[in-house]
């Protein structure tokens, strides 16, 4: 684990015991955690403007506010079998450390707050696990719409999608 | 009753989403703050209660029940919040947040009022209800300190009321400012006084009175609550707001120890010490400094106020032919017209603004010929023409790293030593000239030397060794196409590092560079005689004319500047000349490319296309193949983000308004990979 | 909000509405031009609903003005000093358009000529 993913999962300061806030997204049926440290906004797609010869994971750009945004599909990039073909649900907007990133995503679910008891970082489990990957996040309640009481924990610094 | 609502219901979907994406923001503003444990500005709670408390006005007159009820219920919630009868946490943090979600899927709904949703939502409700409220413990009302005039208090919302409570609570003084505003001009006064009144006051209200007024003047009384004495917040002001006075205290209560109330993130912020800027403030005289950045934001609104204004043009082309509204549409269309030109008159100003001269440039690039010269024992004589040239304040910075590179060669590998000059009958110093000049809407940049010139054979044998070359491909090469080659990555790059730049930067990178700006660069050299590089560069980067075209039904945006004509596409009279499609105008034989394959958007053989774009760069002429032409349009272009930056063929990105974005396609880039094919330029972008 | 309001009034017919999104442009129309009616919100950015009220009490031109205050809790510590300074009428946020137009054609009835 980079130096960079470290800090994304750096707990808020106000916590005593290192506490991390997540929210919690849904993409078919597997629940994901990104850092809230990292998310600006949260929109209804705006029109999508699909970009020639970009990467599949690419959905397009979008305009917000005027500003030009690159959106990425978690689905595609994460190659989950999983596809909607219509609009995705919401697309977050999260800064990546190098510039503002559009995350399509098929739903929001809440704000998690995850004690450090709570979080398996990647480094502790299988080599296999996506880049994308910090670790894994286990919640009290399952998430509606996810197979599974985990959230799979989103590294922002690695959503640069080249 | 139903008309108006119909009408208006789209408008209150949209306001009611603008409402919502604005909560969004601020909560997590809110929530970074907290997370921070950074002061939490007033002004933000009371902003994302003022967003939910209009959301709760709109859905009640718009019947949507559930909306307005919980935006209710969070009103209350946030009205507890900030008139501190509840203090931020997680939980409080956590329900604000669940909030924005609900909003938006109770804004979907087919029926407004559907009863299937009432659970949900009174569910949502009692976890609202159940932030319970803290009791403060009042020591008696501090407002009572001190002598303010009933009529005063009498005009304070609870919320105002609050926030002088905390100010006393704090230790603040308690002050009167009576000013006059022009009418006219308040607004932006008092933004002004508001800005300058942060860093050591808080305002807690305005009140307009009625005395020293007229029709065109208005006096306020402002109370304020400071951390400073009487004499530091009067200099502060400058007096220029009009005179300051302290509320006098009550004498005959005993004085309250200022204690901090129950929600310390209510704390006002200490007096900022980062008061450099006061004394230069004063200091300026005739120009300010100006953050290019607000000049890129002053930008944008004029290209969205073009953008409005081609939508009023549709409108009034819509009308155009209906005769009730024949008088109408030319009142409108006069006045869109004056609309234009003061648009233009302000981009134009704005432009003005941005303009720096070259001669920054040329300067610092003077000093680099002086110390290369040394280097390299060489007598170097610099000419510099039309340094009062100007450009682009951002094209300049871009330009200086690209600019000092080809200076650097010139002296190091173009001019030749004192001997070897006077061996070839030339003066012991060489010159190098740096001239600039506008051409059209581009500047025009040519760092020309009297050196050896370049070995153009020499170039393509060292091309074909390194492999960047096979011998066959050369056989076909001209000489200007030899030369050319000093812009393919690895041939420029001489083994030693230049002490200038550090990074031993090719010529490749130059070009790089310069293509990004959305400009051009040839070279031409003379063995023996010298060599003139010319570097061609858009005046400047933020607004440029546009024609817009769909492709495959796709919407893209050429830039005017690189367009001569459109003409209509007759697939038929397409012939094939060595493997390129072309057609013939005017006499004339040109290549065409079809947009849609280019892109991959349709197969090879299509005929879908129904016009040809003609774009010229330098001697060169392509045709590019398009569906339909949309029109011409004045345009922001806005760079991809770093992720798309590997995507070859646009220059970047534009809202066309609607929130809908067109490519801008980047000509030289399509220019170069059409005429050297793909594969030169994936070798020039696969360079880290 | 205010276009709700705005298009509402107009669809009844009240002749002529003017609207401001700030205290300040509220005080710039009401220093130049008399009204029938004035609807203010408490909670308005810059000047608030009440200083417009204690503004209009002191201006010569809104004597004859009917005033509604809009705000949140009808029995608040806002709306009370509302009476104090003497609103003619309240909403209570959420409102409906019909009680919108009942209150203003209400408060205008007895004023002649105002109607179309």
């Amino acid at each position: 684990m980079s130096a960079a993913q470290k800090a994304t999962l750096a707990p808020a300061p106000d916590s005593d015991t290192g506490a991390v806030a997540v929210l919690g997204v849904l993409v078919g049926n597997e629940a994901y955690g990104i850092p809230l440290a990292c998310i600006r906004e949260i929109l209804v797609p705006p029109p999508m403007t699909e970009v020639p010869r970009a990467a599949a994971h690419f959905l397009g750009v979008i305009s917000v506010r005027g500003e030009i945004i690159t959106v990425i599909d978690l689905a595609k990039l994460l190659n989950l079998e999983v596809r909607h073909d219509e609009l995705p649900g919401r697309v977050l907007l999260v800064d990546n450390g190098q510039e503002l990133i559009g995350v399509a995503v098929d739903r929001v679910i809440q704000v998690y707050r995850l004690e450090p008891g709570q979080i398996e970082y990647a480094s502790a489990m299988s080599a296999d696990l996506s880049d994308y990957v910090v670790g894994l996040g286990r919640v009290q309640n399952q998430p509606a719409g996810s197979s599974d009481d985990m959230l799979i924990l989103i590294d922002p610094v690695s959503l640069l999608g080249e | 009753m139903s008309d108006p609502r119909d009408n208006v219901q789209q408008e209150f979907l949209a306001e009611a989403q603008e409402l919502v994406e604005a909560l969004s923001r601020d909560l997590l503003l809110l929530d970074e703050a907290h997370h921070r444990g950074e002061r939490i500005d007033p002004a933000l709670i009371n902003e994302i209660f003022r967003s939910v408390h209009t959301l709760k006005g709109i859905a009640g007159m718009f019947g949507y029940k559930h909306v307005g009820a919980v935006a209710h219920a969070l009103e209350d919630l946030l009205d507890d919040l900030r008139l501190g009868r509840t203090a931020i946490g997680q939980n409080l943090l956590d329900i604000l947040f669940d909030s924005i979600e609900r909003f938006q899927s109770l804004l979907t709904l087919e029926d407004p009022q559907s009863p299937q949703e009432e659970a949900g939502v009174q569910h949502y409700i009692a976890a609202i209800r159940s932030i319970g409220i803290e009791e403060e413990v009042e020591d008696g009302d501090p407002i009572d300190k001190y002598a303010i005039d009933p009529a005063v208090l009498g005009v304070l919302t609870e919320y105002e009321e609050h926030r002088l409570r905390a100010c006393i609570r704090e230790g603040l003084r308690l002050y009167r400012l009576r000013a006059s505003f022009k009418l006219m001009s308040i607004d932006d006064s008092i933004e002004a006084l508001r800005e300058k009144a942060q860093e050591e006051a808080e305002i807690i209200t305005y009140l307009p009175s009625m005395e020293g007024g007229n029709d065109d003047t208005i006096e306020l009384v402002v109370l304020l609550a400071a951390r400073v004495p009487e004499e530091e917040l009067n200099a502060h002001f400058e007096s220029r707001y009009g005179s300051i006075e302290a509320i006098a205290e009550r004498t005959h209560l005993p004085t309250l120890p200022p204690r901090r109330t129950s929600i310390p993130v209510l704390s006002m912020r200490p007096p900022s010490e980062d008061d450099g800027g006061q004394a230069s403030l004063r200091s300026v005289a005739d120009s300010v400094r100006v953050d290019i950045r607000k000049l890129d934001h002053l930008m944008s609104v004029v290209g969205e106020l073009a953008l409005v204004r081609s939508a009023v043009n549709r409108i009034v082309d819509s009308f155009k032919n209906d005769v009730t509204h024949r008088q109408s549409s030319m009142d409108l269309d006069r006045i869109g017209r004056g609309l234009e030109r003061q648009l233009l008159e302000l981009r134009t100003g704005i432009l003005d603004v941005r303009m720096v001269p070259l001669g920054q440039v040329f300067n610092k690039l003077a000093r680099i010929v002086r110390q290369a010269a040394r280097e390299d024992d060489k007598q170097v004589r610099l000419v510099v023409t039309g340094a009062n040239t100007e450009v682009d304040k951002l094209i300049v910075e871009e330009l200086t790293d690209p600019l000092m590179h080809l200076v650097r060669n010139a002296i190091d590998h173009g001019i030749e030593s004192p001997e070897a000059r006077v061996r070839a009958h030339k003066r012991e110093e060489g010159t190098l000239a740096l001239n600039a000049y506008h051409k059209g809407s581009n500047v025009v940049i040519e760092v020309e030397d009297d050196g050896g010139g370049m070995n153009a054979h020499q170039l393509r044998d060292e091309a074909i060794e390194r492999g960047l070359l096979t011998a066959e491909a050369s056989q076909e090469l001209s000489r200007q196409g030899m030369l050319d080659l000093v812009f393919l990555p690895g041939l420029s790059t001489r083994s030693e590092v230049t002490d200038m730049s550090g990074r031993g930067v090719g010529m490749d990178v130059v070009k790089t560079n310069i293509l990004r700006l959305g400009g051009m660069i040839t070279i031409a050299s003379e063995q023996g005689t010298g060599t003139k590089i010319t570097v061609t560069l858009p005046i400047t980067l933020a607004i440029i004319r546009a024609l817009i075209v769909t492709v495959a039904a796709r919407t893209f945006a050429f830039p005017i500047t690189a367009v001569q004509e459109a003409v209509p596409y007759v697939p038929n009279d397409v012939h094939t000349i060595h493997g390129r499609n072309v057609i013939t105008l005017r006499g004339e034989t040109l290549a065409i490319c079809d947009l849609g394959q280019l892109f991959g958007l349709r197969k090879s053989g299509g005929r879908e296309g129904r016009f040809v774009v003609i774009a010229s760069m330098g001697h060169r002429k392509l045709g590019f193949v398009v569906d339909e032409l949309i029109g011409q349009d004045d345009v922001i272009i806005k760079s991809l983000g770093k992720s798309l930056s590997s995507v070859r063929g646009f220059a970047g990105a534009t809202d066309l308004g609607d929130q809908k974005v067109a490519l801008m396609l980047d000509a030289p880039s399509l220019f170069t990979e059409y005429f050297e094919g793909p594969d030169a330029f994936r070798a020039l972008e696969s360079r880290p | 909000m205010r276009a709700f309001v705005r298009a509402s009034l107009e669809n009844a017919n009240f002749a002529r509405v003017e609207e401001a999104g700030t205290g300040f442009e509220a005080l710039r129309i009401l220093a130049t031009h008399a009204f029938d009616v004035v609807i203010v919100d408490v909670n308005m950015p810059d000047i608030n609903g009440l200083e417009l009220l204690s503004f209009m009490n002191k201006s010569p031109r809104q004597q004859g003005a009917r005033k509604i205050l809009i705000s949140t809790q009808a029995g608040g510590i806002d709306s009370q000093r509302g009476v104090d300074l003497g609103a003619d009428a309240f909403l209570k946020k959420p409102f409906t358009v019909e009680e919108l137009r009942d209150l203003v054609s209400r408060l205008l009835a007895p004023v002649e000529g105002v109607s179309g």
